[in-house]
């Protein structure tokens, strides 16, 4: 579903020069659920916004649902990112301007559906994320973890093959990160939905069924996770590049 | 602390292009403030210092008849600080090579005004002559030319000319010169502008003119004259006589001069009735006030309008700046909420923190008014020497004003301070605790209100709106910001089309002949009409044209009475619609002007005195008609003849004539017995052309400001409101919005804060154009409300233009933003 063919990725910070990815291959399959885990400014943030078509590969390539990022327009991206793809960002991005039902039904709405059209997916996804009630709310409205709900409800309007999610509980308290988890959880056991998620947090990346660590730029081939102590935990498939090999869904 | 004011230089560069869109709006308020009003300080200064220093007469007093005895007697009034007599008469100037229209056309006749000079003395002792080349005429034969009329015609000391009869020896002009009279070369409230190839101006000896005038009354006693003598036999033998003059001139003791109108005393001044009692009461025809003399009148007229501007439009640029630094400043504290909590918790007070960002306003104003300031000083010394250059003032009295410059910058500064008091307080009352938690989101109360109204709007229509209700105060500044512009460029369109309709109105409606010719002498309609037929005309009517004096009451005011026959199709009077204002039975109708002056309204009487004629007679008025220029009073042919005592004569033919046929018509006119002068209303046009171009630079530099101004804050707008939402905007990317949707979705924000800034300022350009008109409206000057729907529609067109170009930057920035760190940013 998603491959890194020695993508490089660098970027100017001031007079400097920032090679985020310095090299990484890697192939995860559709259905797979992969947590990317590493320091901050390891470049895992970086691997999931090449996957998302969000950005471009220096060198190397990305190849999402077969298509090569690098190879398509701008309007192509746009195209695989509203149809074929769905977002969760740490800060949720809602659109402040829109009501929760409104922020739901956006990608439908981008896509040209009527209103009408996307009145009854939109209330079917509110209901699984237990907003059923807060349809005509505006973001400012919510809590935290409420957002966040909202922002996978939107994420899965497109009925995406691919859930991109970038630290999804990083802004959440402990207890509502773990009932996020949880939904991103019930999405990553769909058939045929594949999930890459960013986290700091081992015990989120856990519930994952492959890990990839990242680690100055590299796929650190047999790392543990950073804070997942290997004694007390079971092993997680972390991902063989050389192998090629994803982990099947635990 | 100056790692504050680090932080703040680096803070405009960040922002340099909304910065310097903020003090362009800001400096071309302060730089048009210090032109206009500079200009205008420059320009009255210099008329006034020109007056005075030719010593131009606070008073005139126009007489039948003024001898030596009498100009004894009225400096003899108490209180009457010099007196001096000087005739002035009207003769026709013969040139060989005289020029029309731009043309040299050979032999021509034009319209003189011939001013005596005292015979014992170099100069007068009011109303002196500044010389601009050669010399004053001393010796017999020897004429000064005013300098419009010399340069029109290309006419130099040693040149020849003749004056009165056809026959007479030609005179040499000793020189050019200057008169403050004619600063601005009027021939009468009724033509205002003559082409200097239809009037002229000439200074003579007193003794030269009584020797053309002794020669003129020879000829009509042998009956050689065949009635070109030029005058009337009794203004012939006024200008004979060595011991007579027509008009006293005076000024009294103890008089400050009126800054602004450059009269000397109060019109009911006691010893005004003195003096002219002193001269024989009877034979006043008028006593005119310095201000009120014509050419000083129009001057004024012309640079109040420079005044009106300074103070009326410079307001629309400070406060719309005003409303740009407040959004800017707002902006920018939110988004440094967090420093402001590091600053303050590290020790940074809250007057620092309120200082700190006042400062951001002040030096954004700075940098708009400082050069603005500069510039302005600059452009109001330019424009007073092009225009004094242009109207030949000869004393030009150009300053620095540091009034104006200060009060200019006061102004900015106070706006600023004002703009940037909210703001910065409420960076200074940010609790350090408080600034480190993000900010509110600012989405206002009318995004709750809308969230159930708009949802069957479309997408980008809907975003569109409440991206505008998050902000309403910003959205309704821009508006107002848009709707400023809208009105400078309609009002000052409004103001150029009224111009022109007035204009038109006078030459296509009013007056449609080609050529028309005055006559001393009235003589037979039937003769006159033969003649200009013969002569290829293809139209002719006939009238009575005599200056007149209308009084009622206490007051009279001097115009032209023009009799007109029943159906006029030449010489008309009108509404500004076009519908003939005609007079029926022994009714008169009034110009506009005229009415005005009179405070009369249909219906009154009024009593009408004919002073070449010495007659007088009572008329009611019937109607007010229109004339753009100048103005007159209108009677029926039949009935002034009538009253008159004229019989069927006329004394004014007008004509029209092929193109071909204009020059025959003209030489035909020439040759006509007793004329006084040939108007061509090519060279009226002419003149009047030349004096719009000069307006049309003017209605083109506040057009561009206009543009700049709505540039700036749609500029400003739209920056700052992408800024705000990057977040938002890469959001919507991400999620698969293209660019396009982006790029409509901000095109329609920005649609709706136009379209309520062209709804408000239409009617608003509308009541500031009849406000602005109201200013220039005199008795000399009436200009029609005149707004085509195409200057409605193309202003509004060219608002949505600039908008479309203002936005640009803003689209480029969406394009060019980094999706990957705008998603991950932290509003």
């Amino acid at each position: 579903m998603i491959v890194f063919d020695d993508v490089r990725k660098s970027y100017a910070q001031g007079r400097r020069e920032v090679h985020a990815l310095r090299g990484v291959s890697l192939e995860i399959e559709s259905g797979e659920f992969v947590a990317v885990m590493g320091r901050s400014g390891s470049g895992k943030s970086t691997l999931l916004h090449l996957a998302g078509a969000l950005d471009l590969p220096s060198s190397g390539r990305v190849t999402v649902a077969g298509a090569t990022t690098s190879e398509l327009s701008d309007a192509e991206r746009t195209l695989l990112r509203r149809r074929r793809l769905g977002f969760v960002f740490q800060f949720f991005n809602l659109i402040p301007t829109l009501t929760v039902a409104e922020n739901v039904a956006l990608p439908r709405l981008l896509d040209g559906a009527r209103p009408a059209e996307t009145r009854d997916r939109a209330a079917a996804l509110l209901e699984r994320v237990g907003l059923r009630d807060r349809t005509d709310h505006i973001p400012e409205e919510l809590s935290g973890g409420e957002m966040q709900r909202v922002a996978i409800a939107r994420a899965l309007m497109s009925d995406p093959e691919v859930l991109l999610a970038d630290e999804p509980t990083g802004n959440l308290d402990s207890a509502t990160g773990s009932e996020i988890m949880a939904l991103i959880r019930s999405v990553a056991d769909e058939p045929g939905k594949t999930v890459v998620m960013v986290t700091h947090d081992a015990a989120m990346a856990k519930q994952a069924g492959r890990l990839v660590v990242i680690r100055d730029g590299l796929v650190d081939e047999g790392a543990d996770a950073p804070g997942i102590a290997p004694p007390e935990e079971p092993p997680l498939p972390v991902a063989d590049e050389a192998a090629g090999a994803g982990a099947a869904k635990p | 602390m100056r790692l504050l004011r680090r932080k703040l230089r680096r803070e405009l560069r960040q922002q340099r292009w909304q910065v310097l869109a903020v003090a362009a709006v800001t400096g071309l308020g302060v730089g048009l403030f210090v032109t206009a009003y500079g200009a205008y300080l420059n320009l009255a200064g210099s008329y006034r210092a020109s007056q005075d220093r030719l010593g131009l007469a606070a008073w005139r007093v126009d007489h039948r008849r003024i001898g030596p005895e009498q100009l004894r007697s009225a400096r003899a009034v108490p209180g009457v600080a010099t007196a001096a007599v000087r005739l002035v008469t009207e003769l026709p100037i013969v040139l060989d090579a005289g020029r029309i229209a731009g043309a040299i056309r050979g032999r021509l006749t034009v319209d003189g005004r011939v001013i005596s000079l005292p015979d014992a003395t170099e100069q007068p002792l009011l109303d002196r002559v500044l010389l601009d080349a050669g010399e004053l005429p001393n010796a017999p034969g020897e004429v000064l030319i005013e300098k419009h009329f010399a340069e029109y015609h290309g006419l130099d000391p040693g040149d020849a000319l003749r004056v009165g009869l056809p026959g007479e020896a030609p005179l040499t002009v000793s020189g050019v010169g200057i008169s403050a009279e004619y600063l601005w070369v009027a021939r009468s409230r009724q033509d205002l502008m003559p082409s200097p190839s239809e009037f002229g101006v000439l200074f003579m000896r007193r003794a030269e003119i009584a020797r053309i005038a002794r020669e003129a009354l020879d000829r009509v006693a042998a009956g050689a004259d065949d009635g070109r003598a030029g005058a009337s036999t009794s203004g012939l033998e006024l200008a004979a006589d060595l011991e007579a003059w027509n008009q006293l001139l005076y000024e009294l003791d103890g008089a400050d001069r009126d800054r602004e109108t450059g009269a000397a005393d109060a019109p009911d001044d006691p010893r005004h009735d003195a003096v002219a009692a002193a001269i024989g009461g009877d034979g006043v025809i008028e006593r005119t006030a310095r201000a009120e003399l014509l050419g000083v009148a129009l001057l004024d007229a012309d640079v109040e309008g420079m005044r009106a501007v300074a103070q009326f439009f410079p307001v629309f640029f400070l406060v719309v700046g005003a409303f740009i630094v407040a959004a800017l400043l707002t902006r920018l504290v939110e988004s440094q909420r967090s420093l402001i909590g590091t600053m303050t918790a590290l020790g940074v007070s809250k007057g620092q923190v309120l200082r700190h960002y006042l400062a951001f306003s002040l030096v954004i104003a700075a940098l708009g008014a400082i050069p603005g300031a500069i510039v302005g000083a600059i452009g109001s010394a330019v424009l007073a020497h092009r225009y004094a250059a242009e109207l030949g003032i000869p004393f030009v009295s150009v300053g620095l004003h540091p009034e104006i410059i200060a009060t200019a910058l006061g102004a900015a500064f106070g706006v600023a301070l004002l703009a940037g008091w909210m703001p910065a307080l409420r960076a200074a009352r940010l609790a350090p605790a408080e600034s480190m938690r993000p900010p509110a989101p600012a989405l206002g109360r009318f995004l709750g209100w809308s969230r159930g109204r708009l949802g069957g709007l479309p997408l980008p229509l809907r975003l569109a709106v409440r991206n505008l209700l998050r902000r309403p105060l910003r959205a309704l500044a821009t508006s107002l910001g848009v709707a400023a512009a809208l009105v400078l460029i309609v009002a000052t369109n409004g103001l150029f089309e009224s111009t022109l309709y007035a204009v038109d109105f006078q030459f296509e409606e009013a007056q449609r002949y080609d050529v028309r010719a005055d006559l001393w002498l009235p003589q037979a309609a039937t003769t006159l009409e033969e003649r200009a037929t013969a002569a290829g005309a293809t139209e002719v009517e006939t009238l009575v044209t005599l200056p007149a004096q209308i009084r009622t009451g206490e007051t009279s005011y001097v115009t032209v009475l023009q009799a007109l026959p029943d159906a006029p199709r030449l010489q008309r009077s009108l509404d500004w619609s076009g519908r003939d204002v005609l007079p029926t039975g022994d009714g008169i109708v009034l110009s506009r002007g005229v009415a005005l002056e009179l405070e009369v309204e249909p219906g009154e009487t009024v009593t009408v005195f004919v002073p070449g004629l010495m007659r007088s007679f009572e008329a009611k008025v019937e109607g007010i008609s229109e004339a753009g220029l100048g103005n007159s009073a209108f009677l029926r042919l039949e009935t002034a003849q009538r009253v008159l005592g004229l019989g069927d004569r006329v004394n004014t033919i007008v004509a029209t004539v092929a193109p071909d046929g204009r020059v025959a018509l003209r030489g035909a006119f020439a040759e006509l017995p007793g004329l006084a002068h040939i108007q061509d209303l090519a060279a009226m046009r002419e003149q009047f052309d030349e004096w719009m171009a000069l307006t049309w630079l003017l209605v083109g530099i506040m057009l561009a400001m206009a543009v700049t101004l709505a540039a700036a804050v749609l500029f400003n707008t739209a920056t700052l409101s992408i800024l705000e939402r990057k977040r938002e905007i890469a959001t919507m990317r991400a999620l698969g919005t293209s660019m396009r949707s982006i790029a409509t979705m901000i095109t329609i924000e920005h649609a709706l804060l136009a379209l309520p800034g062209i709804a408000i300022g239409l009617p608003a350009a509308i009541l500031v154009l009849e406000h602005a008109l109201g200013l220039y409206e005199s008795d000399l000057f009436t200009l029609p409300f005149v707004l085509s729907p195409a200057t409605f529609i193309l202003s509004a067109v060219g608002i949505v233009g600039v908008l479309l170009l203002a936005q640009w930057p803003s689209l480029r920035l969406v394009g060019s933003l980094d999706l990957a760190e705008s998603v991950r940013a932290r509003e």
